[in-house]
């Protein structure tokens, strides 16, 4: 038992490196659990809209509409429908502004669309390391929420003298917190290179922000960034000097050669108008996991000879191409993306229990020593209610907003964000009012009444008998028991 | 010499109730996060330039590592004896990555 010193200071480091990020890691999670799906949840809050639609057709649309409405933007760009999305956005880049213009457009009709306006999925994906923070805090918190999370499991694997055993064990006792540290730890070891791998991508992803000193360190040497020499340009020669190549025509004969089950997801016009005019070609996902094995085809729009690609290859690169692909999970079929799901949700679980277990230790310690240390519990505690369970609950108003708030109200994307905020604080409040116990109690009831509801609010507001809105059910069914349990033992035992 | 005798944890009650204990808490905490930092941003540097290889490869190879050496620095500033030795064990391999950069940036050809 000589490393009994090491272990004791990794639970110590472990209760702080776990508690301090807590929160904003449990928002994480359940926002970046939510994004797997996100273009689901997109079609979800769009029920009026469109399904399974031609990438082809959609395309040819999105190319007649810029000519149309930006003829002479040097930058353009299609998001286009797949397999799991039907959504159709244009956008166009017209100086001097730098931002970009964008349109949602009818995949079907071409039209400015007509489905409701919404955020849909995107609003998880963003909140996952944005926090609704101005930028770029959101996403320096959420990078060091990610380093204190990879202390916290180290320092947790660190504790365990036996992990494969521990792996195995949960004591089912009447002791308050033994059932709390074993689920902590079940979930916790059963998904954990899940979670080192999610931590450690994650600031990977962010290197350009996050860890940008190695670039710095190779400009002060000399080395600035390569600019990708012009091609296209035929200097004095004969035949065309500006893009005359019909985008249409290149991307009709790539959607055709790729077919509809993986067609093209992106189509990228640079430089129109001049002698280093580019199309550019992105495929659907669904190949390698390395983002960089995405399957691209350039193009010159001057001569619509296909550009080679300087090869982009190297061990770190290999490495953090998958990396970022293993992050996103966007190359993972409907089965895999259920698994990275459900392991999204045992990390939500992780971090809950662990958040949980703070308090319950500290309150044995409490009541045994009766001294200082009562505000601290008191935040904590309510804390935890306020994010636990407040956050789901603010997040099941979202969906409620999806359906109640008119589709033709103006800025109505934005009001189903303001009701999260809303009902976010109003949960805080109520944390922070109530009593410890009442306060679980009352938010898993409000919880159960807000997930179990919406199935039937979507029944009743638009939703289709089809497989999305039937997993959809399931999984608020689900939350709503969990709630439901959370609040009967809360309610069935009395007073602790 | 490390001996076989048990180390005491240095955040143990009786830890605790010494004098000081807060601030070298408040130490380890500042060589965990800044100087795990730092420490990372060093090797990032160090490994990009010695990498040799172009822009973009050196620097997604370098950040790999570096991150690596942050988190390891994060456990060892609370795993270490002492404060002190909590920002020594940061900063000699800060150092030797210090002394890669200035090689090479100065140096080498």
């Amino acid at each position: 038992m000589k490393d009994t010193g090491f272990r004791n200071a990794m639970t110590w480091l472990h209760t702080w490196a776990g508690l301090l990020p807590g929160w904003v890691l449990f928002a994480i999670f359940v926002t970046g659990t939510a994004s797997y799906f996100r273009p689901e949840i997109t079609a979800w809050m769009q029920p009026e809209a469109p399904r399974r639609v031609s990438a082809l057709v959609a395309g040819q649309h999105a190319l007649a509409h810029l000519a149309e409405v930006a003829p002479d933007a040097p930058r353009w760009a299609i998001s286009l429908p797949d397999a799991r999305t039907s959504e159709l956005k244009v956008f166009w880049q017209e100086p001097p502004a730098r931002r970009f213009k964008s349109a949602e457009l009818d995949p079907q009709g071409g039209a400015e669309s007509t489905a409701r306006k919404t955020y849909g999925g995107e609003f998880f994906y963003r909140f996952h390391f944005q926090l609704m923070l101005p930028h770029p805090w959101g996403r320096w918190i959420a990078c060091f929420a990610a380093a204190f999370m990879l202390v916290a499991l180290v320092s947790g694997v660190a504790t365990h003298r036996r992990l494969l055993a521990d792996m195995f064990l949960f004591r089912r006792t009447r002791d308050g917190r033994r059932p709390w540290l074993d689920f902590h730890n079940v979930t916790a070891v059963l998904a954990l290179p899940f979670y080192v791998l999610i931590a450690y991508s994650a600031l990977v992803v962010f290197t350009h922000m996050y860890m940008p000193w190695a670039g710095k360190a190779l400009d002060a040497r000399g080395e600035k960034p390569a600019k990708p020499a012009v091609t296209g340009a035929v200097a004095g020669g004969e035949g065309p000097t500006v893009d005359t190549v019909s985008v249409d025509e290149i991307f009709t004969t790539t959607a055709k050669l790729w077919g509809e089950e993986r067609s093209v997801r992106r189509i990228d016009v640079t430089d129109r108008g001049t002698p280093g005019a580019t199309i550019t070609l992105t495929r659907a996902d669904g190949g390698a996991v390395s983002l960089h094995a995405r399957e691209v085809s350039k193009f010159s729009a001057v001569t619509g000879e296909p550009i080679e690609q300087a090869e982009k290859t190297g061990p770190g690169r290999a490495v953090g191409g998958w990396l970022y692909g293993f992050h996103l999970a966007r190359f993972a079929d409907p089965v895999l993306r259920t698994l990275f799901f459900v392991m999204g949700a045992m990390g939500t679980a992780m971090t809950g229990t662990g958040l949980a277990l703070w308090t319950l230790k500290r309150r044995e310690k409490l009541s045994s020593a009766g001294r200082g240390g009562r505000f601290g519990y008191w935040l904590v505690s309510r804390l935890n209610i306020a994010f636990v369970t407040g956050l789901p609950i603010a997040c099941a108003a979202y969906f409620w907003a999806n359906r109640l708030v008119p589709a033709g109200l103006a800025g109505r994307d934005q009001w189903e964000i303001n009701a999260v905020l809303i009902t976010w604080a109003v949960t805080a409040l109520h944390a922070f009012v109530r009593p410890e116990r009442a306060g679980w109690r009352e938010q898993f009831a409000v919880g159960a009444v807000a997930f179990g509801g919406l199935p039937l609010l979507d029944l009743a507001t638009g939703g289709r008998f089809d497989g999305l809105h039937a997993g959809f059910a399931a999984v608020f069914f689900a939350l709503a028991a969990f709630c439901g349990l959370g609040a009967r033992k809360l309610s069935k035992t009395s007073a602790a | 010499m490390p001996t076989a005798s048990p180390t005491p944890s240095p955040y143990s009650r009786a830890a605790r109730a010494r004098p000081g204990y807060r601030r070298a808490v408040a130490s380890r905490a500042l060589a965990a996060t800044a100087g795990g930092y730092a420490l990372a941003a060093l090797c990032a540097a160090a490994v990009a330039l010695l990498s040799g290889a172009p822009r973009d490869e050196a620097i997604a190879l370098a950040v790999l590592p570096a991150l690596v050496a942050q988190i390891a620095a994060a456990v060892w500033a609370f795993w270490a004896a002492s404060a002190t030795r909590a920002w020594l064990g940061i900063a000699a391999p800060a150092a030797v990555f210090g002394v890669i950069i200035v090689w090479i940036q100065h140096f080498a050809a």
